[in-house]
């Protein structure tokens, strides 16, 4: 078979260039020198460690990644105990009111905005103002109809007839859920699990209102005020960034099986 | 006392009736199949026999027991399901046991159980793999112990050989055919194939739009259909149908006749009706014989292997008349011919 | 004997109006059950508390949707129709005088017309090149699934740090793209891509491009891998060039799911905050103020929440009319489809 030149492995490769790009780009100024950043090119000309010893000595990074990683781990933690016994339980229990889903999902609708002022007071009046605990929680509940939309179709193929089955041989709700469906579904968990986790530790809106210390500010934020800091050089800020950017990369690459088929299966189904 | 007793069960979804007042008992130790084209109700039957389905009207008796407030688990029966069901993540092993798990058996006790299952119906070597790594009629087997593994006082079985090949079908229907033998259990099979109605029942019960038709063994349902419902489900070929008024048989509006029970002659035999053959089916032991009437009515003829009729050829059917089976507008069976039964004439 | 409904797979449909009732009566009936039986009746116990946690299964939920959605609606509102600041909320009641000042205030106004166009249009753009992506990496087929876990990176970025990166590439001194313009001589002096009007806007819609794309990349994926088999090939073997088959069998079959993907990509959309907070704070002046935007600047820096609160109102209303028709749509293709 005569092999032809293919037109479209060009314009797959300048997409992936594109999508690189900034990435690589904040990589390469983080390892630059103040004057080289100036020439405005690519790569650095001379290398430098620099800018990621200040980064970390302009600004408590280090207390901003605990605090991040604390924040996401437990409110997708929160979110998933939340949301999948809920979805179960309409879906397949079939308990309830069967309009929750609907309700649930239409709630996603409205921007993060919305609920800024309302929840300010809520915590303020609930002593959670400036805490990781208030954050925890206000993420846990956020991101619930996400949580409810991934999980949905995961739940929705477990064949009814295995749960009819377990019901025989005498398998109450909570014994068939976690039985049976948990572990068939636990792609499908683990994805909306990450998911979740993933969206509050970016999270930037909420944690710039319900946080003003370096105690408990989380990396977004604590970058977003770095950035406006006139003293700060490319570099360090470029540092900095990639210091937040890490521990996502890191997990999206070593979980991303997951993460595609979650993404991929929920939505349009 | 009987295994299972039903009485005016019924069933709606929303304002649909799909189990119209099924009224039913079975014996202890019977094989009853419940046989029905789709959507006829017979699963949704089953499903309420075994507490996966609410009833809307209607009782049901387990050895003596009303169950209809009794979660599944505690009916005390077992089911096979058409898609076997098996927990993809647990193995042989503890797909068989699962219910004895939960149960909270000891577990000496409930390997004892589980090997006994497994070696009914052959499956000693297979314990340790998982559903994903058997073949279809492996997976038919696990399904089958599972339900045996609790003991149960019935045996459900939905469809379970629909999604076999057709070599492995029968190899597996006459493998329920001995455990039940073996057993002495009492089983409710449901099935929309005539040949497993008519090969594993002790008695079949044939429904149709939510009611049943007619419950009785094969060979009644076969030579004493109720109905032209049954008469037309039952048989391979179908049965000849003609009107009765073209037949001068006064009295019943449809009559049938078997394709076996048909008798063939040559057309310059008198009597009977003239017919020409169509085209003519081998199979071997046995000829179908197609032919068309000079009314332009289709009908077949089972004729032994060797019989002379070719393609083309003109002929004259005819039967005996106690071979005829007589309907009334309504489709029900008429009684036999009032000149045999001169007792009914008055 | 009276049936109840209790069993998991029965009714699918059993939620409707009279609900409360039933279940109250389903309550009673299990607990007279379990009360009259002569002796201990452990199983009618057993069931009467299975039934009783019901609504624990769903409480969660229930309240996260509370504290997220009906609590704040309802907070606003009676803001809206107070006099407040930050510090001291509900002083007086002030009656409409919040929404009266919020669409009277030109600036306001004009940032919903600014929220609803970049909303509809970076949406349609990024449907497109999202699809685009999807269709290429698609037919690479082997390799697209690799590299489409690749695109997932921009997506898990937080928007943050892409805003910084976008803002470091874009800046006028030392940034990579006027050293690059600077260098093949395409400019001659710096472009400061965030300090005018349209150039501000079309860095906002890169960068979010840039993190968008791949996630309506990968939903167009999956709607494609849904598509019947063989009747790509069916219409090859008809004559069909690859923009028929593109324009004539996969769009009509996909447009269901397409018509979902941008709406689910208009709600984020409406979200947009982080990327304009880091590049270009709402300015040069107003230009990229968008309302999320604005109201977060009028509570939170301003402290006049109360003419916050009418003006989220009105955003939220907004949205609602915006968004509606493109469910409708969704709902449309769907059904035709069915």
């Amino acid at each position: 078979m005569r092999r032809r030149f293919d037109h479209r492995l060009p314009l797959a490769a300048i997409a992936l260039a594109f999508f690189a790009l900034p990435i690589l780009y904040l990589a390469s100024l983080s390892f630059k020198t103040k004057d080289d950043v100036l020439s405005g090119a690519f790569l650095p000309g001379t290398v430098t460690l620099a800018n990621w010893a200040q980064a970390f000595e302009a600004a408590p990074l280090s207390t901003f990644t605990v605090n991040s990683v604390t924040v996401a781990l437990l409110s997708g933690l929160l979110t998933v105990l939340i949301t999948v016994p809920a979805a179960y339980a309409v879906l397949r229990l079939r308990y309830g009111w069967q309009r929750l889903s609907d309700v649930t999902l239409s709630s996603f609708m409205a921007p993060p905005i919305v609920a800024i002022i309302p929840l300010f007071y809520l915590l303020k009046g609930a002593g959670l103002l400036n805490t990781v605990a208030g954050l925890v929680l206000v993420y846990g509940m956020v991101n619930v109809p996400v949580a409810y939309w991934l999980i949905t179709p995961f739940l929705r193929r477990v064949p009814v007839e295995l749960e009819q089955a377990a019901e025989l041989d005498g398998a109450g709700p909570l014994r068939r859920l976690v039985s049976i469906v948990l572990p068939l579904i636990a792609p499908g968990l683990a994805a909306t699990g990450l998911i979740v986790t993933i969206l509050a530790y970016n999270e930037f809106l909420f944690a710039s209102v319900f946080t003003f210390g370096n105690e408990t500010r989380t990396l977004p934020v604590g970058i977003s005020l770095f950035q406006g800091d006139r003293l700060v050089n490319f570099g360090q800020m470029a540092a900095a960034s990639l210091t937040g950017i890490v521990p996502v990369y890191l997990v999206a690459l070593f979980l991303q099986r997951f993460l595609v088929q979650g993404l991929a299966h929920g939505g349009i189904k | 006392m009987s295994a299972i007793s039903l009485s005016g069960l019924a069933k709606s979804y929303r304002d649909v009736p799909v189990v119209k007042g099924v009224d039913l008992d079975i014996a202890e130790g019977e094989f009853v199949v419940l046989v029905g084209p789709s959507g006829c109700g017979k699963s949704t039957l089953l499903k309420m026999i075994a507490g996966l389905e609410e009833l809307s009207a209607g009782d049901i008796r387990i050895a003596g027991r009303s169950v209809v407030d009794l979660a599944p688990a505690e009916r005390e029966l077992a089911m096979v399901f058409q898609s076997y069901a098996l927990y993809p993540h647990m193995t042989v092993a503890g797909n068989i046991g699962f219910a004895l798990r939960i149960a909270g058996l000891p577990r000496a006790e409930i390997d004892r159980r589980v090997r006994a299952a497994a070696a009914t119906v052959k499956l000693e070597g297979l314990l340790d793999r998982y559903p994903r790594a058997l073949s279809g009629g492996q997976r038919q087997r696990v399904a089958i112990a599972r339900a045996l593994a609790r003991q149960p006082k019935v045996l459900l079985f939905d469809e379970p050989l629909s999604n076999l090949d057709a070599a492995l079908r029968q190899e597996t229907r006459v493998e329920i055919a001995r455990l039940h033998k073996a057993l002495k259990a009492t089983i409710l099979y449901v099935t929309h194939d005539q040949v497993e109605a008519m090969t594993l029942a002790d008695r079949i019960v044939l429904m149709n739009n939510g009611r049943i038709e007619q419950a009785g063994t094969p060979l009644d349902l076969y030579e004493r259909p109720a109905t032209l419902f049954v008469a037309r489900f039952l048989g391979t070929p179908a049965i000849n149908l003609f009107g009765a008024a073209r037949m001068g048989l006064p009295g019943a509006a449809t009559v049938g006749i078997r394709p076996e029970h048909l008798l063939l002659e040559d057309a310059t035999h008198p009597g009977g009706l003239a017919a020409r053959v169509e085209f003519v089916e081998e199979l071997g032991d046995v000829r179908l014989i197609h032919l068309l009437t000079e009314a332009d009515e289709k009908i077949v003829a089972k004729q032994p292997a060797g019989s002379p009729w070719q393609a083309g050829q003109s002929v004259r059917v005819s039967w005996r008349t106690e071979h005829l089976h007589r309907f009334d507008l309504a489709g029900q069976r008429l009684d036999d011919a009032p000149e045999q039964r001169p007792e009914k004439a008055a | 004997m009276p049936m109840r409904e209790r069993h998991a797979f029965s009714s699918p449909r059993d939620a409707g109006e009279g609900f409360i009732l039933k279940e109250t009566t389903m309550a009673l009936g299990y607990a007279a059950d379990a009360l009259t039986t002569p002796e201990f009746d452990a199983d009618g116990f057993r069931r009467l508390g299975r039934f009783l946690l019901r609504p624990l299964w769903l409480a969660p939920v229930a309240c996260a949707l509370i504290v997220t959605t009906l609590y704040p609606f309802v907070f606003l509102v009676a803001l809206s129709l107070s006099k407040s600041s930050l510090g001291k909320p509900f002083r007086a009641f002030a009656g409409l005088k919040n929404y009266a000042l919020a669409l009277g205030d030109g600036e306001f106004i004009a940032s919903l017309l600014r929220t609803v166009a970049y909303a509809l249009l970076s949406s349609a753009i990024q449907v497109a090149a999202g699809l685009a992506l999807a269709l290429l990496l698609f037919t690479l087929l082997k390799g697209g699934r690799f590299l489409l876990s690749l695109f997932l990176l921009p997506l898990m970025t937080p928007p943050v740090m892409v805003g910084v990166a976008w803002k470091l590439i874009l800046a006028p001194a030392g940034g990579l793209l006027n050293g690059t313009l600077l260098r093949l001589g395409l400019v001659d002096e710096p472009v400061s891509f965030l300090g005018s009007a349209a150039l501000a806007w079309a860095s906002i819609a890169l960068a979010d491009l840039w993190q968008w794309t791949p996630f309506v990349a990968i939903l167009c994926f999956a709607a494609l891998s849904s598509l019947p088999e063989g009747v790509d090939d069916a219409a090859r073997l008809d004559g069909a060039g690859p923009f028929e088959r593109f324009w004539y069998i996969t769009l009509p079959l996909i447009a269901a799911p397409l018509a979902a993907i941008f709406l689910i990509k208009l709600i984020f959309a409406f979200k947009l905050f982080d990327l304009t907070y880091i590049l270009t704070y709402g300015g040069p002046g107003f230009a990229t103020t968008t309302t999320g935007f604005s109201i977060f600047r009028l509570s939170m820096q301003q402290f006049e929440v109360a003419r916050a609160a009418a003006e989220t109102l009105i955003f939220a209303a907004l949205i609602g009319l915006v968004t509606l028709p493109v469910v409708r749509l969704h709902r449309a293709l769907e059904r035709r489809e069915a």
